[in-house]
């Protein structure tokens, strides 16, 4: 005769083989001081709440649901938020440390596990709260998803103001939310292709200020700028390698036709990559700069090609999926090239391509799409989008669950660039 | 029927004898008659002759008569050896016929001695032979009956066996299947609870030791072997204590104090 019980069987082993896709579930106290309006306040916190809900992993708890307001990490009880469902609980204040000086006192708990998380001070005048909040974002973020936060990032874009002789063409860096844009450049004619350089400190861009395109490199804090293509013919595209030292760019020169340059910006060396009766243009370097991608109608109509840099030509079609695949940005690991893919409709959209195996993704659904560039982690692309007639600025995931417009920017918008992530 | 058929001619024989010896005899009336009518008619003509010639006649006729008195006697003296020789061939025949009955009678009653006692001999075999198969269908029968009681109690010892593997077997399948419910409850809620971080890798392999309480409130998690990193390492803490209290198992007998769990995911 055989007895049962629970210790006659095998331990309990449970597989789990999947988890959810839903957004962590956050808390943000509103922070609390004692000498700033609650305006000023709300520039920390209220950035710290959009940054997590527009990244579309996370969702906050209004303040009027909270049980409890605590400002100390004393004052937390875990059971008012667990009973809320609540996952990850922010608290700050803000401590006035001089004439406009400020001590912003954050913390980050596991409420689950009711324990700390994170524990930080941060420095900043009231001018910067936006960027505070933006930091302390990220670091959350980077807790709570075990990926680099972006929202201290910038983006450059070109945006057009007004029609005809009197518009004007400003090459704008902002946050990566849209606010806190600064102006670059400002020409009555227009402006073109700005590139990050690697350290996000310089942008190249092209300008048509001598009344034919030309290529500078700028230092956004300083304001100081170089020429550093001048040639005849068009001079576009310009690209900065992943070291800083060249610049990959497209020239027609006395051919009146483009092909792919590479240009040593300190020695002003020309190394021509493709030799072609086609058009070649919008290189974009792999992350470990021995690639080249670019557009080419060698084809009959536009696709992305790649070259060697080192041994030159070796130049073999990337794309095969559709009529239309331009304006190549490679993934920060590589692997996935963002192209304006022209698909149903005729409608151009931004898609991801899969280098190795070609696979084509769609991940936008306007009809005018352009400009796509990856966040500096992967996670999002940020591009261009025809709303009323004019450009606005879209994002969206790479897993194209997440499309979010980027309101508070001005004017018709076309070729937004993610900047590298930024020190500080 | 060779007999009667022997007899009727003998019969036969013996009445021609009969007849012919009243012929020769003269008993025959009509044939005196006839006789002395002869005479008679050979007188009338003799009296043409002389009486030496009916000397001579006369001599002539008993010399006739004497031939055919010797005749007669030959012929019946013929008969009777032939008669005699008919009645011994009878005789001899009816011996013969004697003999051969009695050596068939003989050889008959030896047959049938022979038989008697080769039926005696065959009852006897048979009876032996009857008796053996007699024994070895009772020694069969007693096997099979040995057989089938050995079969009948190894049958009854299987059909119990059985009864109580099938018991064992239901009480097993509930139990499994009631563990089973419990698992995929447990399963369910972890899973659902589970918010998979972007930095899980593929190929994720965690394991969780968890310490629960019979309410199904969890006392205790403990990271095992984990490939995955800290943000993984706290989601997978995090599921574990986001599904608390656990589901109580369908039977009390099901609780178990410590559950592995393994995060496995599919990529």
């Amino acid at each position: 005769m055989i007895l049962f019980s629970s210790q006659s069987l095998a331990q309990l082993r449970i597989e789990i083989r999947q988890g959810v896709e839903r957004p962590i579930q956050i808390a943000v106290v509103p922070f609390t001081s004692q000498s700033l309006s609650s305006s000023e306040i709300s520039n920390i916190q209220d950035v710290i709440q959009s940054d997590l809900i527009n990244s579309g992993r996370f969702t906050t708890l209004p303040q009027e649901s909270m049980l409890s307001r605590p400002i100390l990490p004393s004052d937390v009880d875990f059971n008012d938020w667990r009973i809320l469902d609540i996952d990850a609980l922010v608290i700050g204040r803000i401590i006035s440390s001089g004439q406009d000086q400020f001590t912003i006192h954050f913390q980050l708990f596991d409420v689950l596990r009711g324990e700390q998380l994170l524990a930080f001070r941060l420095l900043s005048d009231s001018s910067s709260f936006r960027s505070v909040g933006h930091k302390i974002s990220d670091m959350i973020f980077a807790e709570l998803t075990g990926i680099t936060g972006i929202f201290n990032t910038k983006v450059a874009y070109i945006s057009q103001l007004g029609v005809g002789d009197t518009s004007r063409y400003r090459l704008i860096v902002s946050d990566i939310d849209g606010e806190n844009p600064q102006i670059i450049a400002d020409s009555p004619q227009p402006l073109m292709s700005p590139s990050w350089s690697p350290d996000g400190t310089q942008l190249a861009y092209v300008s048509f200020e001598q009344d034919k395109a030309a290529i500078y490199i700028q230092n956004i804090e300083a304001g100081t700028r170089t020429l550093v293509s001048d040639r005849l013919g068009i001079n576009g595209a310009p690209s900065f390698s992943p070291d800083g030292r060249y610049l990959a760019l497209a020239l027609s020169r006395d051919t009146g036709n483009l092909d792919i340059y590479m240009l040593n910006i300190d020695g002003q060396v020309l190394t021509r990559l493709t030799r072609s009766p086609s058009i070649d243009t919008e290189p974009a370097w792999s992350p470990d700069g021995q690639v080249i991608y670019f557009t080419s109608d060698r084809s009959g109509n536009p696709q992305i090609y790649k070259v060697d840099t080192r041994l030159g030509g070796n130049i073999s079609r990337v794309t095969f999926e559709g009529t239309y695949n331009a304006r190549p940005r490679l993934s920060p690991d590589g692997n996935q090239l963002a192209v304006v893919h022209r698909g149903a409709n005729n409608n151009y959209r931004i898609a991801l391509v899969d280098i190795e195996s070609g696979l084509t993704q769609v991940l936008s659904g306007g009809y005018l799409d352009e400009s796509p560039s990856f966040s500096p982690n992967g996670s999002q692309i940020i591009f261009a989008t025809r709303e009323n007639g004019s450009g606005v600025l879209s994002s969206v995931s790479t897993d194209g669950r997440i499309r979010r417009k980027i309101a508070s920017v001005v004017g018709d918008v076309r070729e937004p660039v993610w900047s590298p992530s930024l020190e500080d | 029927m060779i007999i009667l058929r022997i007899k009727s001619f003998f019969y036969s024989f013996a009445f021609h004898i009969v007849a012919l010896t009243i012929l020769g005899l003269g008993l025959s009336f009509s044939s005196k008659e006839l006789r002395v009518a002869n005479i008679e008619d050979i007188a009338i003509e003799a009296t043409l002759i002389d009486v030496d010639d009916i000397q001579r006649e006369i001599d002539r006729l008993n010399q006739i008569e004497r031939q055919e008195e010797v005749n007669r006697i030959e012929q019946q003296q013929l008969i009777e050896a032939q008669r005699q020789q008919a009645l011994a061939e009878v005789e001899s025949e009816r011996k013969a016929l004697q003999l051969l009955q009695s050596q068939r009678e003989a050889a008959e009653q030896v047959a049938d001695q022979q038989r008697s006692e080769l039926q005696a001999l065959q009852a006897e075999q048979e009876r032996i032979a009857r008796d053996a198969e007699q024994r070895r269908i009772e020694e069969e029968q007693r096997q099979i009956q040995a057989d089938q009681e050995r079969q009948r109690q190894s049958d009854l010892q299987a059909q119990i066996q059985r009864e109580l593997d099938l018991q064992q077997e239901a009480r097993q399948a509930e139990e499994l299947s009631l563990l089973e419910e419990y698992n995929l409850m447990l399963v369910r809620r972890i899973e659902s609870n589970w918010i998979k971080p972007p930095s899980t890798i593929s190929g994720l392999m965690c394991q969780l030791n968890v310490t629960q309480i019979p309410s199904g409130d969890i006392v205790d998690v403990i990271v095992g072997d984990c490939n995955g990193d800290e943000v993984v390492i706290r989601s997978l803490e995090a599921a574990v204590l986001r599904s608390a209290p656990l589901p109580r198992p369908p039977v009390p007998s099901l609780f178990d104090r410590n559950l592995i769990i393994d995060f496995i995911p599919d990529d």
